[in-house]
């Protein structure tokens, strides 16, 4: 057996459902869903010194208004390292709902002087796209690629195709997309960005679950449901890209790598 | 039948509950999930488009739309009720945040004017002259979610049976005194730890005693909170103030005389915003309540003549 691979997941806790999204990892991590060595903690981050803790892998930014968000952000010195943590140090990230507009690139229907973002995401999102409150719904989504509870890491590795498909002969059971007063990812804006689900209501459409590399974008909130595939596939993806950089600095990487490593404690 | 709204916790849970909330009600999981996404926020009172702008600029989550704020109710007098739906609307175009207003306790007509123009909440409000000295609206058969206040466990629970997807505890609005506010969270607070510490069989007494539904009592108790989200409103005019009833354990808070009757409601605003934010951090709330200028004015609780008190109305 390995040793056991700690994982730190930070929720941006500034305002809105962090609580939520904080439960649904606890959750997750109480099922079976993870790999075995994997030892998953949740962290509560508001100031700069918590995103700079090198200890933590990945960060969520939960729903909530995302005006007030940014401006709590700003205001706090905490927009430029969020920005580093997702950008600089490509360490994971998943924006729901709010969240999602944070980390688009650019965004549609801002209040009036436009508001600051992360940005790292290469897609255009709508806000509030489908109308106020009384236009806020539920509807039945295609569930993450590849949520079926798998042990083998390897396994979790995204395909290119859309929707991906599932894990041969169980049909998925469809995931409860919840959207209030929702974004929309209105055009995809490089190639690398993968959708992962839409949405057609209301004569409007567009993708509504979109991943470039490290980053995860859903319009809607899987943390107010029950349903915890998507906090299993984003705690998939930060176990594989910890895996990765593990594997890079030759911890357990292939004979050149260790000589590289063993040449740099040398040097150093 | 009633479910708690996923995965809402009382603010120590983390890891020490395992809850099984799970909302079947489509309608009422999106109502009580707009409340959850207002969490750790500032809903501010704003009688006209600039004010919306400001404190939307200043962090607002939401803006309650109004003709009067509350403290120019209480000094004007006569029968107060819904706003002009047009200076509602104005607002609403002026804003990206969610847009609340009032109704009168029991007027279920302007309820039905502001869903008709997109509203996002309506709050089922004291602060107006109430339509219905007996009976509240019944919220289930709207869209649009409703808060309502409360001053104990009781009328909280009674709210919720009736349809609220969110509560606010009174206070004594445009007081710009606390005091209220913090009796009645204080109120609610005591009354969820009784029902924690008692069997089913004491429950159905307590349900009894506080007037509650005893389903709503029970789902009270093993979550150890008000089973939908629950703002502090009435009399908070300081960040300290906001900071006290975030510490006493409220999700978020209403402010609503307190920022445009002070001094320099821009740099207030902001204030109160961040001291709610880091309302566990005595450094940031010494920070943020430097300098903010003169606080509104101010009404001793105590002399307030019994007519004048609004917490009062709702039953």
């Amino acid at each position: 057996m390995s040793s056991p691979l700690a994982v730190t997941i930070g929720v941006l806790g500034l305002q809105g459902g962090h609580a939520e999204h904080a439960h649904s990892l606890l959750n997750v991590a109480r099922s079976h869903a993870l790999p075995p060595d994997v030892q998953l903690s949740v962290r509560d981050v508001r100031k700069p010194e918590h995103i700079a803790d090198p200890s933590l892998d990945a960060l969520i930014i939960p729903g909530g208004e995302s005006t007030s968000m940014a401006i709590i952000a700003e205001s706090m010195g905490l927009m430029q390292p969020l920005r580093d943590f997702v950008n600089l140090h490509k360490k994971p990230a998943w924006g729901t709902c709010a969240g999602l507009i944070m980390l688009a690139n650019h965004a549609t229907h801002t209040k009036q002087h436009g508001q600051s973002t992360i940005g790292g995401l290469s897609v255009t999102v709508d806000r509030n796209a489908f109308g106020s409150q009384r236009d806020s719904f539920v509807c039945d989504l295609a569930p993450p690629p590849f949520s079926a509870p798998s042990s083998s890491a390897s396994s979790a590795s995204p395909s290119a195709t859309v929707p991906a498909s599932a894990p041969p002969t169980t049909t998925p059971t469809p995931f409860p997309g919840i959207f209030i007063r929702a974004p929309l990812v209105s055009s995809i804006d490089a190639p690398s960005v993968l959708t992962l689900c839409t949405v057609s209501h209301k004569g409007h459409q567009g993708p509504v679950a979109v991943r470039q590399d490290h980053i995860l974008g859903t319009a809607f909130h899987p943390e107010l449901t029950q349903d915890t595939r998507w906090h299993e596939y984003f705690v998939n993806m930060v176990v594989e890209a910890k895996r990765a950089a593990a594997a890079g600095q030759g911890g357990s990487g292939s004979g050149r790598a260790k000589a590289g490593a063993a040449l740099e404690e040398r040097v150093g | 039948m009633f479910s708690a709204p996923s995965n809402l916790t009382n603010g120590q849970a983390n890891g020490t509950h395992t809850l099984a909330n799970g909302a079947t009600d489509d309608k009422f999981r999106l109502k009580a999930g707009l409340a959850q996404m207002l969490k750790g926020g500032v809903i501010m009172d704003v009688v006209n488009v600039e004010q919306a702008r400001i404190a939307e600029e200043a962090g607002a989550v939401a803006v309650m739309a109004l003709e009067r704020v509350p403290a120019d109710i209480r000094k004007e007098g006569g029968v107060a009720r819904m706003s002009d739906p047009k200076m509602i609307k104005e607002i609403k175009a002026a804003v990206t945040i969610p847009v609340m207003a009032k109704v009168r306790i029991g007027h279920f007509v302007e309820a039905q004017i502001l869903e008709a123009i997109g509203i996002d909440y309506i709050d089922e409000s004291e602060v107006l002259t109430p339509a219905d000295d007996v009976n509240h609206i019944n919220k289930h058969k709207f869209d649009v979610p409703y808060v309502c206040g409360c001053r104990n466990l009781g009328e909280a629970l009674r709210r919720v049976n009736e349809g609220a997807a969110m509560i606010r505890t009174k206070g004594e609005a445009g007081t710009g005194n606390v005091v209220e506010a913090v009796r009645h969270a204080r109120q609610v607070h005591s009354d969820i730890r009784r029902a924690q510490a008692m069997d089913e069989d004491e429950l159905f007494t307590f349900a009894k005693e506080l007037g509650a539904p005893f389903h709503l009592l029970k789902e009270t108790a093993r979550l150890g909170r008000l089973p939908v989200v629950n703002f502090a409103a009435g009399g908070v005019a300081t960040p300290a103030d906001a900071a006290l009833m975030m510490q006493l354990g409220v999700d978020g808070v209403f402010v609503g005389s307190g920022i445009f009757k002070s001094g320099d409601p821009v740099k207030r605003a902001r204030a109160i915003v961040k001291a709610v934010t880091h309302y566990k951090d005595p450094k940031i709330l010494a920070e943020v309540s430097e300098d903010l200028g003169e606080p509104m004015v101010g009404i001793n609780c105590d002399t307030l003549p019994e007519g004048q008190k609004m917490a009062t109305r709702g039953w």
